[in-house]
């Protein structure tokens, strides 16, 4: 069966993604100089295609650094943070919704009680109060980042989990005699993991967009 | 329905006390406040003085308690620069918050919708692409680069400072903020409002409506409209925490006098009492706002008061 041609917009994104990526992974390779060299001589140069000293593609900035290569690592940055703080929290977040639809009973009421919390103090609240009490370094960025947005993940497995728990293979292969971690791991989790990921790809372009507005406040 | 509302309050609650309980936590955990408040070089005495001053040598459940019953009284603490209370603190920065959050969400309301009906009813027309193009924008677009453009065309276009305690007296300065700040919200109102909007114009009501020969604008306005803004009540209700989370970094992109500039300058002085009373405020404002869309959800929508 032929796939239906992909749409040109959809292409598009694909090229410029791909773009974004390699240029993160490589684009250091295009310029000579260290990301933190700085050069008092060449400060605010044009770019190189506007008058600019050939070696700085991009230009320098007000301390004579590269702005290419800064481009090159910012976006390696952006692009760890962004992908493993959003795996943190789809992990965190669907594990407890599994678990909240498994256990029932005072587990759930608890895991909903954590839900509400989260769901009452925007993020970015939240990470200004943790960096008024504790000094900030990265591992602590990546933490907050990753604690972003988990509620909603639980939320979305918590509903998908109940319904599928009442299917009737699931059903059928309890009476069969399968015990409750293979049922959720092999069975369930196949079938409900599909939410997840719709909402990884609707997560991970906000949580860029948090870091961005976190990172000015000297985190 | 009494005791849906009855659930809904008793849960709100329970988020209110855990919320209280994880700031209080976090803030013994993460060290001796008495060491913090005296001099460096100060010795073990001065620190055991101040720690008794402040009810830190009582047991822990004790504090506890006191905190609980401190926060019932009304008695946030001090500001440990300015010694004043945190709650005046708040209150005097609130009004100019308010007038941003206001602005930009009564903004965000009237254009989002005004856009997404538009586009709903002029469908896969080259204007409906348009606006979703530009909902779009609206929704990617970072707020605080936002705000700087608008500043720098301000300063450089038009020669003016659209930002500070100046914008923050005017009338007319609460705009460019309101605007940077509403700009994401009035980009998913559109959305909403489009589809929304789309699913109601197709329900049968609305063509029994056309075949009694209603005219167009009545069957938008009394027909349409009150059915379509249903959904829109939750979305307001989300968005909340948007808005709120948008307006610290609003607040200082603009130099805005406000709640949000005050919870930075806390955090960057490490002003514990005033960091918490903010929290606290936010985490009362999304509780008792959702809340109350809950419970104008059921005033609205006669459907669910049946169920």
């Amino acid at each position: 069966m032929a796939r239906p041609a992909m749409p040109f917009v959809i292409k598009l994104s694909l090229c410029f993604i791909t773009f974004f990526v390699f240029f993160a992974l490589f684009g250091e390779a295009l310029s000579s100089h260290d990301f933190r060299a700085t050069s008092l001589f060449e400060r605010l140069k044009p770019p190189s295609f506007l008058g600019g000293p050939d070696e700085y593609l991009l230009g320098t900035d007000a301390k004579g650094r590269d702005l290419l290569v800064r481009l090159a690592v910012g976006a390696r940055i952006t692009l760890i943070v962004a992908v493993v703080g959003t795996l943190i929290g789809a992990v965190l977040g669907s594990l407890l919704g599994i678990i909240a639809a498994a256990r029932r009973g005072a587990t759930e009421a608890a895991i909903v009680a954590a839900i509400d919390v989260q769901a009452s103090l925007p993020i970015i609240i939240v990470a200004l109060f943790v960096l008024a009490m504790f000094d900030n370094s990265f591992t602590l960025f990546l933490l907050l980042i990753g604690l972003s947005g988990w509620e909603v993940y639980a939320r979305l497995m918590r509903g998908a989990t109940l319904s599928a728990k009442e299917h009737g293979y699931v059903i059928a292969i309890r009476a069969l005699g399968a015990s409750p971690v293979r049922i959720y791991l092999r069975h369930i989790l196949p079938n409900v993991i599909s939410v997840a990921l719709v909402q990884f790809t609707v997560n991970l372009p906000l949580t860029v967009l948090l870091e961005t507005a976190i990172v000015p406040w000297g985190t | 329905m009494t005791s849906f509302i009855a659930f809904k309050v008793v849960r709100a609650l329970i988020t209110l006390l855990v919320t209280v309980s994880l700031v209080f936590i976090f803030i013994r955990f993460s060290g001796d406040p008495a060491a913090a408040l005296a001099p460096p070089d100060a010795p073990q005495v001065v620190i055991d003085q101040y720690a008794k001053a402040m009810g830190l040598d009582k047991p822990l459940w004790k504090q506890y308690a006191g905190y609980l019953g401190g926060i019932m009284e009304g008695d946030f603490g001090y500001s440990i620069h300015t010694g004043r209370p945190a709650l005046v603190l708040f209150a005097e920065r609130l009004p100019a918050t308010l007038r941003l959050g206001g602005t930009a969400l009564l903004t965000a309301l009237l254009c989002g919708i005004t856009l997404g009906s538009i586009a709903a009813l002029n469908r896969q027309s080259a204007l409906d692409r348009l606006v979703m193009t530009f909902s779009v924008f609206a929704f990617a677009m970072p707020n605080f680069l936002f705000g700087l453009i608008l500043i720098l065309t301000g300063a450089l276009v038009f020669n003016t400072y659209l930002g500070g305690s100046a914008a923050a007296g005017s009338w007319s300065g609460v705009l460019p903020p309101a605007l940077t700040l509403g700009l994401a919200a009035m980009g998913s109102f559109s959305r909403f409002a489009r589809s929304s909007l789309l699913e109601t114009i197709n329900m049968p009501f609305m063509r029994a409506a056309e075949a009694r020969g209603i005219p167009f604008a009545r069957r938008l306005i009394r027909h349409a409209a009150p059915n379509a803004a249903i959904p829109l009540v939750t979305l307001i209700g989300l968005s909340l925490g948007g808005l709120i989370a948008g307006s610290v970094v609003t607040e200082q992109v603009f130099a805005w006098p406000g709640v949000g500039q005050l919870l930075v300058r806390s955090v960057a002085t490490r002003d514990i009492a005033t960091v918490q009373f903010i929290v606290l405020a936010v985490a009362f404002t999304m509780v008792v706002t959702n809340l109350l869309v809950d419970i104008l959800y059921l005033m609205i929508d006669p459907r669910i008061r049946i169920k």
